[in-house]
């Protein structure tokens, strides 16, 4: 297809002006007189503000301007003649702007306003006098009120050769034009009335509000014809500038805003327009669809990844069209003649049908009585079915805030009792949901290229693995990982029961027994993992509990950490995090890269099983009391704790006494900052580690956190050791009185305790003085990642913004919409990010393991050697033995949520 | 004070354009991260266009006053001729860019 591309029409200017009275008067097609709206029979009147030729809303009547129906005619302006000149609170400021900058003798340009008093002008010589405004519409020259009157005749007395000098163009406008003599009065297709149940009309806030200034207006009129005292018709005058305000604004600062009989303020002209509710951002930027959905989420293992539980009142309403054609009809007027509330059969659920669109257009809605008739007259070739949601509808499903493209990715219906959406627990992560009250949102595919298309690249299968970091971003979590955890840990004995259990839930067959003890037949919970593993799998790394010796004992591991994986059976180490866990996950990469997606969302799919049904039965629980520490731990602490802060008090000592030393780039006072830090973070390091030789790999939140399931041991210390040194951007605490943070201490401590140094953890308590600081550092945290998500958000918007019509093309150049290239390949190396080994195109480690098989070892060795020799005096590094590895940064990833006091749930108090 | 400020301004323009003329011991091309710049050939222009497929105008653009074409000396003659571009590329290594040259619009 070729398609023309080039500009086509261009804007070369816009030119912004004002309407003239009698340009107004010329595009009106009434003169509205009279502020009555119908008569007694209900017909408009005639030169009232329903004036039957300011537009129709009735279907059946014609306009009488135009003769068009209701969808052909626009509406049309009338006008109303204003007694006196009104000011536009609009241009209150542009009058300002002009007044101060004319002559009042000879009303012409006589420059900028100037401070001096004695200015005069440099055509009549007058004195050059004060304009000032009072707020909305009041103008004083000198101190003087001045009538609207008189200002639209000194406007109306400037040169056209001065106008240009004052910023306007003298061919379009005239500055008198600012100042109302004729309103506008808007069509009534944009102030529609409507009629109640109860048969009464009522009229649009904008017609109220010209309802009130034709009745001053003309109250105005009559007073000052008959020669009314000067003060009751200055009165109404004010009344009526009170009214034209409001009817445009009625926000308007200084004056009370028009209020309903009911007490309620007006929706006038500006605020029609103004803020998040108003036209543009609601009705013009902001687009509403069809076809969608939107309630809370909740959690169930049993679905697959790649499907959703959709409420069945939320089925029966959202629909799919069903084309009918000569092949389908049948089946068609089968679907048809269930009718919209089908009954449950053996408690399932049926989709109905809601509407049918005959093949001449016309809508019928399709009730249970009318079903059987519609089938039979209707459903021909050409009409179309609104079927209701069954499952296997393909549907996109949305959670907000939209930051990446797995925030929107495709799910298979599953219709399902109960009033939320339902998601498998891996894919949380992708649209980072929990379910503590979010809500996500369903769009319906309408069309079967939109769903191939949603099908093919947007089912979360296909998302399994990441374009941000070249690793699955679907993968177990929390409690999967404990359980597999559990499971292969010290490999323990599961007994027939138990089996039965677990294999109920997958479509795998229960494999031999492991072996046999004086109980009966046992499994090993490795070989029960093994079963969700590919059979030709093999596989080789380090899992999350590694300590990280040196030398790697490899195979000869004593802490269960070497995992081996051969043809599809782990023969030997720990499933965690680093093996199945969401960013993490090694064994899952490997599958979703070398077995596809399919085989990916099946492994997902059984392990989640596997894992909840095994976590069911074993039982886990953690709670306050996994950080008890002995008594002699807390002694031990605690003297670690004096220690520091005497160490503390020493270099402050010495400080004093000038025995330190500057360190190299930095002032005294500097160093002896960082020095304290230093000697306090080791004491809070040590305390950590005390605290941790108590809590063994039997303790359930160590498991939990060198498990990698959730928390680290951080948390843990600072819950049974200490919490450790606050800050404040990276520094002590110091703000607060003069020289201390507070009147606890005396002045010019500086001590550790009197800048944020808490010795207590959280399970013990804080002191006050320990809480107050604890609250100051936790401030920082929640301001910063406030000031973080705004500031990241607009600049992901602006990219988006740059980037989001760029495709790339068959040849693998980036084009725009123009067709102009951007780039000449792809990335600059043709390499899709999503299939990439952490940004690689080839993991070449990975390829020489698979081709050497067993004796890579010795190849890795080899390689290492010779590494080792070229890059000696380069400072020592470790080298991997050809393991892939995750690099730190991923695991920041992982914790991107913390806050400074380590508490992963920190931000998630807020709610939804 | 306006007249203040423009002076100045003018002062310390003509002090940067002395010392560009002066300083000779600064040569921007031979810079690493200044990417060789050389003009093609006729013929190899249309291949290039060719193999994309495209028009010049949907190239990306350089102006010919840019400092990496200090060899063309800004003659009009090479107008909508093309440059061929050897850059380091953080992803690819090395990459190939091309850019068609262009006036510089006032």
């Amino acid at each position: 297809m070729v398609i023309k591309s080039g500009i086509f029409k261009k804007i070369t200017d816009i030119k912004f002006s004002l309407l003239s009275p009698d340009e107004i008067r010329k595009m009106s097609a009434t003169r509205v007189i009279t502020d009555d709206t119908y008569d007694e029979d209900g017909y408009p009147i005639e030169k009232g503000l329903m004036d039957p030729k300011l537009g129709v809303l009735d279907p059946s009547i014609r306009c009488k301007t135009c003769g068009g129906r209701t969808e052909e005619c626009p509406g049309h302006f009338g006008h109303i003649e204003l007694a006196m000149p009104i000011i536009h609170v609009g241009y209150a400021k542009e009058i300002r702007d002009i007044l101060q900058r004319i002559c009042y003798e000879c009303n012409r340009y006589i420059g900028e306003p100037v401070s001096d008093d004695s200015a005069k002008c440099q055509y009549c010589n007058a004195m050059r006098k004060k304009v000032a405004l009072d707020k909305p519409t009041t103008f004083r020259i000198d101190n003087e009120k001045i009538t609207p009157k008189e200002l639209r005749e000194h406007l109306s007395l400037i040169p056209d050769e001065d106008l240009p000098k004052l910023g306007y163009d003298e061919k379009s406008m005239r500055p008198e034009w600012l100042i109302l003599t004729v309103l506008p009065v808007p069509p009534i297709n944009i102030r529609p009335s409507i009629t109640l149940e109860s048969g009464d009309r009522s009229e649009d806030d904008l017609t109220h509000k010209l309802v009130d200034v034709l009745r001053i207006n003309q109250r105005l009129r009559e007073n000052r014809d008959l020669g009314a005292p000067q003060l009751i018709v200055e009165d109404l005058w004010e009344l009526l500038q009170y009214h034209v305000t409001t009817y445009f604004d009625n926000q308007t600062s200084g004056i009370p805003p028009a209020r309903h009989r009911s007490g309620r303020p007006l929706k006038t002209l500006i605020q029609r327009l103004k803020g998040k509710e108003g036209r543009f951002r609601s009705n013009l930027s902001g687009k509403r669809v069809n076809f969608s959905a939107r309630t809370v989420i909740s959690p169930d293992p049993l679905l697959s990844i790649n499907e959703v539980g959709v409420p069945e009142h939320m089925a029966r309403e959202l629909t799919v069209p069903l084309y009918v054609t000569p092949f389908n009809i049948e089946y068609a007027k089968n679907v048809v003649r269930i009718g919209p509330t089908p009954p449950s059969r053996d408690n399932k659920y049926i989709a109905g049908v809601n509407y049918l669109i005959r093949a001449d257009g016309k809508r019928v809605k399709i009730t249970d009585n009318l079903s059987p008739m519609i089938a039979d007259k209707y459903v021909e070739p050409g009409a179309i079915i609104e079927r209701q949601l069954m499952d296997g509808d393909l549907v996109l499903f949305n959670r907000q805030p939209s930051l990446h493209r797995m925030s929107m990715m495709c799910h298979m219906v599953k219709v399902m009792p109960g009033m939320t959406f339902r998601m498998n627990l891996s894919d949380c992560p992708p649209y980072n949901a929990d379910f503590d009250g979010d809500e996500m949102n369903l769009h319906v595919l309408q069309s079967e290229e939109a769903r191939a298309e949603a099908k093919v690249i947007m089912r979360v299968q296909e998302n399994i693995l990441s374009p941000r970091f070249g690793m699955p971003i679907i993968g177990a979590i929390h409690d999967h990982i404990t359980s597999l955890f559990l499971m292969t840990y010290k490999n323990p004995k599961i007994r027939i029961g138990e089996i039965i259990y677990i294999y109920s839930r997958i479509a795998k067959n229960i494999p031999k027994p492991s072996g046999i003890d004086e109980n009966g037949s046992y499994w090993y919970g490795r070989d029960i993992f093994s079963t969700v593993l590919p059979e030709n799998l093999n596989m080789d790394f380090k899992s999350s509990i590694c300590i990280k010796c040196n030398p790697c004992m490899k195979e000869k591991c004593d802490y269960e950490s070497w995992v081996k994986i051969r043809n599809g059976r782990l023969l030997m180490g720990t499933i965690d995090a680093k093996a199945v866990g969401s960013i993490k996950g090694l064994i899952l990469d490997r599958i979703a890269r070398d077995y596809g997606s399919e085989s990916a969302k099946n492994f997902l799919d059984d392990i989640t099983k596997i894992a909840v049904s095994f976590i069911t039965i074993r039982g886990f629980t953690t709670g306050i009391e996994d950080e008890d520490i002995p008594d002699d731990a807390v002694k031990e602490i605690s003297d670690v704790m004096k220690k520091a802060k005497n160490d503390v008090d020493l270099l402050v000592e010495d400080y004093k006494e000038g025995r330190l030393q500057e360190m190299p780039g930095r002032s005294l006072i500097d160093t002896l900052e960082v020095m304290i830090m230093g000697v306090l973070s080791k004491a809070r390091d040590a305390a950590g580690d005390i605290a941790s030789k108590y809590l063994g790999m039997e303790n359930p939140a160590v498991m939990m956190a060198k498990s990698g399931a959730r928390g680290n041991m951080l948390n843990l210390s600072q819950m049974a050791g200490s919490i450790g040194q606050q800050s404040v951007r990276g520094e002590r605490l110091h703000r607060g009185y003069t020289d201390r943070t507070l009147p606890h201490f005396k002045k010019g401590d500086m001590g550790a305790e009197a800048h944020g140094f808490v010795t207590t953890s959280y399970k013990s308590g804080l002191t006050p003085t320990e809480f107050f600081f604890h609250c100051m550092g936790g401030r920082e945290g929640l301001v910063d990642t406030a000031a973080r998500t705004s500031r990241s958000g607009y600049m992901q918007r602006r990219l988006i913004n740059a980037l989001e019509d760029l495709k790339v093309d068959e040849d693998k150049t980036v084009k725009n919409t123009a067709d102009t290239i951007i780039q000449f390949l792809y990335g600059e190396d043709d390499i899709d990010p999503a299939k990439s080994v952490q940004g690689d195109a080839v993991d070449i480690n990975a390829v020489i393991k698979e081709i050497l098989g067993e004796e890579h070892h010795a190849f890795v060795e080899m390689e290492e050697k010779q590494n080792m020799e070229k890059i000696k005096g380069y400072g020592e590094r470790e080298l991997d033995e050809g393991v892939v590895e995750t690099t730190d940064d991923e695991e920041e990833l992982d914790t991107e949520s913390e806050g400074p006091g380590g508490f992963d749930e920190s931000d998630d108090y807020g709610g939804a | 004070m306006k007249k203040s400020s423009n002076s100045k301004k003018k002062v310390n323009k003509k002090k940067i354009g002395k010392n560009e003329k002066t300083d000779n011991n600064f040569n921007y091309i031979k810079n690493e991260l200044v990417p060789v710049h050389t003009l093609m050939d006729v013929e190899e222009e249309l291949q290039l266009l060719k193999k994309y497929n495209t028009e010049r105008e949907k190239l990306p653009k350089i102006f010919i006053d840019d400092p990496a074409l200090y060899f063309l000396k800004e003659s009009t003659e090479y107008l909508n001729r093309i440059v061929k571009i050897e850059r380091n590329s953080r992803t690819a290594g090395h990459h190939i860019f091309y850019r068609v040259i262009v006036e510089r619009s006032k």
